[in-house]
């Protein structure tokens, strides 16, 4: 240990000396910081959660390159784009953020990240409904798409025997168990997704007419949520963070859950912790709602920082990296195409995610699915999510809910 | 522990191999030696002059830092480090306005205790902030106490609070004082007493909110005094006997900050009670005593103010026996009388206490209000005693003692002239020796 502390920091000396001749091919510290959803601030929990495959994938980088030294900081999403701000405009900018899709869309509309560029080859590997996710208005590629993270209903055997399997059952169930969801549109997404809402918002967005069944589609899915709302057993709180404690603590019985959470949450539950699949909608073909995490580069590091950082970068998209870091955390799925075929029956809603490249094939040329297309316009996001507060609040009933959140992703347009 | 720091050293080294970073630390570190060497301030004669153009170095180094920004470079931490300088150099000025604004204000004691600890708590989260790293060296583990983690964060953040509580519990409990004054009608002796009980009960609690903060529990701080316990019996017996001493002596208030207690026969003033020490001040010269608590405890104190501040003091005098005694005994009465401080109720009263060998003494007792009073009042009445005795042809008697030489063995004439009835002092037998030829 000590002596791989002292050649650390040797190394890190030579850097600075070698600071001054950006030309030579020197030893490079990689500045890497990377999110973790957690509204209490970081724990050294947090990080022995993250040590097994962090550093296996830095020993492994540094057998392809010594000279690169990575040395990974946690930080909560809370206020981490101002946080990035202030560290970038002193020029101690990260070199690269390990963060989700929405963070890096906004922290690449405050010019706080240099956007990238990938070949042929790498589009061709990644589906184009991942890329659309982290593509600008400007259509710049803000980050690179490296895992997913599949959300899941997550419940507690020991007072739930079987998980509901679609919206009626749920609703049935919360007679005897209490369900929680997070009141989030990131969240919630799925619900509107099980609706087939989404064809609605497409529309309002692209400009075009509606259908009245579509409106209609939009208006079931708010009421579902009145509905829901009024039930004694289905709770609506603020975070996924609340959620997993209510599960924790006994308090809930079933609550939605991203697979990255399910270490902790095996930890906590054990073997009390069930998986299932979001229960389904009104339509009948399931849709795997996934939360993507995407590698970002910062735009403070030199040119050998920069250049050590696309090696990091290049190294864990590659296919044999994805399926070994995707088979070890067993929370999620690799977006490479080939890796995710071969490790989608190993991860828990892996299946359903990998519908997602089958439809990607399907999906038109340049035609940006409508959830990439909300989750990166903060105007349109915030539409929506007032518009479900508004409703499940009672403010304004399903109906002027609908009509209010298509007029506005009509004018946001 | 030293793993985690060396990784944020590492990340820290990293960020000098980045130009911009360089570039604004050079800037910094030029504009602190330009800032030595101009000499254009020793023109001016104002102190407060002098410390306002410290600050312009700073302020236009922030102002780069704006337009570095507004170009598109960065210039946070250029802006950052201009910033703290410009902080620390704002004390002189501040102190000094403050000082000639507010003349009774403490500015200097505010500037230690208060100005500059939190601006040293101030720039060390704020550096560790700007650099990325406040979060991560935080959770920093350095070991457990009482089966708690602690952390560099929990640790700092304890020391921090119990710093401004043991510093500023005085403030609140001073302003509980003055309530407890104002509406209950306490002495002012009650009220420094009520001042320190709530001092130290604040310090009390808020060290166990810190204890709780840190996450020690209940059953720890009670391990805690089990420890103690044996310690006490071994080592500290001394210490927590003047602490229990201190406790005991602030509710029963028989020892309380203004009483004046005798000590070796010398007034002093307490003028603090502390955990472990009395602190006095003697009025005789104005030497600070500090006596343990348990002195007080365990020995016989003599006070001037455990109920009221009035002493009794005396001075004696004697005069001559042909002088009428119920003459002098007026004499010394209207004296006392006439003195300003001198109470008039009790009355003073003179009194004949002896025959001595050359004269009729009195003593003239008197009470005065305040007790280290006493010692002035005496020094006056025996000096208004002696104009009036000068006065009244009163005079004090005082036994005269006159030296011969003699021979010895002496011889036989000169102690038959010495004995004899027509003997003559020895100096008139010397001076007739010088007269005759």
């Amino acid at each position: 240990m000590n002596a791989a502390l002292n050649r650390s920091l040797f190394a890190g000396l030579a850097c600075c000396l070698l600071s001054g001749c950006a030309g030579i091919e020197g030893p490079a510290v990689v500045d890497i910081v990377r999110t973790i959803e957690s509204s209490e601030g970081i724990t050294s929990d947090d990080y022995e959660q993250l040590t097994d495959i962090s550093d296996l994938v830095f020993r492994q980088i540094r057998d392809l390159d010594p000279q690169i030294h990575p040395q990974l900081t946690l930080f909560t999403s809370r206020n981490f784009v101002q946080h990035i701000r202030q560290r970038t405009e002193s020029g101690f900018g990260p070199d690269l953020i390990i963060t989700d899709s929405e963070t890096a869309l906004d922290l690449y509309d405050q010019k706080l990240i240099d956007p990238i560029q990938l070949t042929e080859q790498d589009r061709q590997d990644t589906p184009q409904s991942l890329l659309d996710l982290v593509t600008a208005k400007d259509g710049a590629l803000v980050g690179r798409p490296v895992n997913q993270f599949v959300q899941l209903a997550c419940f507690n055997k020991s007072r739930l025997a079987k998980p509901p399997g679609n919206l009626q059952e749920l609703a049935q169930s919360s007679d005897d168990a209490t369900f929680g969801m997070a009141i989030q549109l990131k969240d919630l997404f799925w619900s509107a997704e099980a609706f087939n809402a989404t064809p609605a918002f497409q529309a309002a967005m692209d400009g075009s007419s509606i259908d009245e069944t579509s409106r209609a589609r939009v208006t079931s899915w708010l009421h579902w949520l009145v509905g829901s709302s009024y039930q004694q057993n289905i709770r609506f709180l603020n975070t996924q963070r609340e959620l997993r404690q209510g599960l924790i603590k006994g308090e809930l019985d079933w609550i939605t859950c991203w697979s990255s959470n399910l270490k902790r949450l095996r930890s906590k539950m054990g073997d009390n912790l069930g998986i299932a699949a979001l229960p389904q909608g009104p339509v009948q073909h399931r849709k795997a709602s996934t939360r993507l995490e995407v590698w970002v580069l910062g735009r403070n590091s030199s040119q050998l920082q920069r250049r050590k950082a696309l090696v990091m970068l290049k190294f864990i998209t590659k296919p044999w990296a994805q399926k070994t870091y995707a088979l070890m955390s067993a929370s999620s799925m690799p977006v490479s195409q080939k890796a995710a075929a071969i490790v989608a029956s190993k991860i828990p809603g892996g299946s359903e995610a990998l519908n997602n490249y089958i439809q990607n094939d399907e999906q038109p040329t340049g035609k940006v699915r409508v959830k990439a297309r909300i989750f990166r316009d903060q105007m349109s996001y915030d539409t929506i999510s007032d518009a479900l507060l508004d409703t499940i609040y009672d403010v304004r009933t399903p109906k002027e809910s609908t009509e209010q959140i298509l007029q506005d992703l009509k004018e946001t347009r | 522990m030293i793993e985690a720091l060396s990784r944020e050293l590492i990340t820290w080294l990293g960020y000098l191999q980045r130009t911009a970073v360089l570039v604004q630390v050079a800037i910094v570190v030029i504009a602190v030696i330009a800032d030595k060497k101009s000499r254009w301030t020793r023109k001016v004669h104002s102190e407060f002059l002098i410390s306002v153009s410290h600050l312009i170095t700073p302020g236009l180094l922030i102002l780069l830092g704006m337009v570095m920004k507004w170009i598109g470079v960065p210039g946070g931490y250029l802006q950052y480090l201009a910033l703290i300088w410009l902080i620390w150099r704002l004390i002189k000025p501040t102190n000094l306005l403050l000082k000639r604004r507010f003349p009774k204000l403490p500015v200097e004691q505010l500037d230690q205790a208060l100005f500059r600890p939190v601006l040293v708590v101030f720039t060390v989260i704020s550096f560790f902030q700007i650099l990325g790293s406040r979060e991560s060296l935080s959770i920093i583990e350095l070991g457990e106490v009482f089966g708690v983690t602690l952390t560099v964060g929990k640790l700092l953040t304890a020391m921090v609070i119990t710093y401004l509580i043991t510093a500023y519990a005085r403030r609140p409990a001073a302003l509980v004082a003055w309530l407890g004054g104002f509406f209950l009608g306490l002495k002012p002796q009650r009220q420094r007493a009520l001042e320190v009980i709530v001092q130290y009960s604040v310090i009390a609690i808020g060290v166990m909110g810190v204890a709780y903060y840190v996450g020690i529990n209940g059953t720890a701080l009670v391990a805690v005094a089990g420890g103690l316990s044996v310690g006490i019996g071994f080592g500290i017996k001394e210490i927590i006997s003047n602490f229990i001493s201190s406790l005991w002596l602030l509710f029963e208030g028989s020892v309380r900050p203004g009483e004046i207690l005798m000590i070796n026969g010398d007034p002093c003033t307490v003028r603090k009670l502390g955990l472990r020490a009395t602190q006095l001040r003697r009025g005789r010269d104005g030497a600070e005593l500090l006596i343990p608590n348990q002195n007080f405890f365990t020995q016989e104190a003599e006070s001037y103010t455990a109920e009221e501040t009035s002493r009794r003091d005396a001075v004696v005098v004697g005069a001559a026996y042909h002088h009428e005694p119920q003459r002098v005994i007026e004499i010394l009465e209207a004296l006392a009388k006439d003195h300003d401080k001198v109470l008039p109720y009790p009355a003073p009263a003179a009194f004949t206490i002896d025959f001595a060998d050359s004269s009729i003494n009195y003593k003239l007792l008197f009470w005065v209000r305040n007790p280290l009073e006493a010692f002035a009042v005496g020094s006056d009445l025996r000096q208004a005693i002696w104009t009036a005795f000068e006065k009244n042809g009163i005079g004090i008697p005082f036994p005269q003692r006159q030296v011969y030489p003699m021979e010895w063995p002496p011889s036989k004439d000169e102690t038959l002239r010495i004995g004899g009835s027509s003997s003559k002092l020895q100096a008139d037998k010397t001076e007739s020796a010088g007269e005759a030829p």
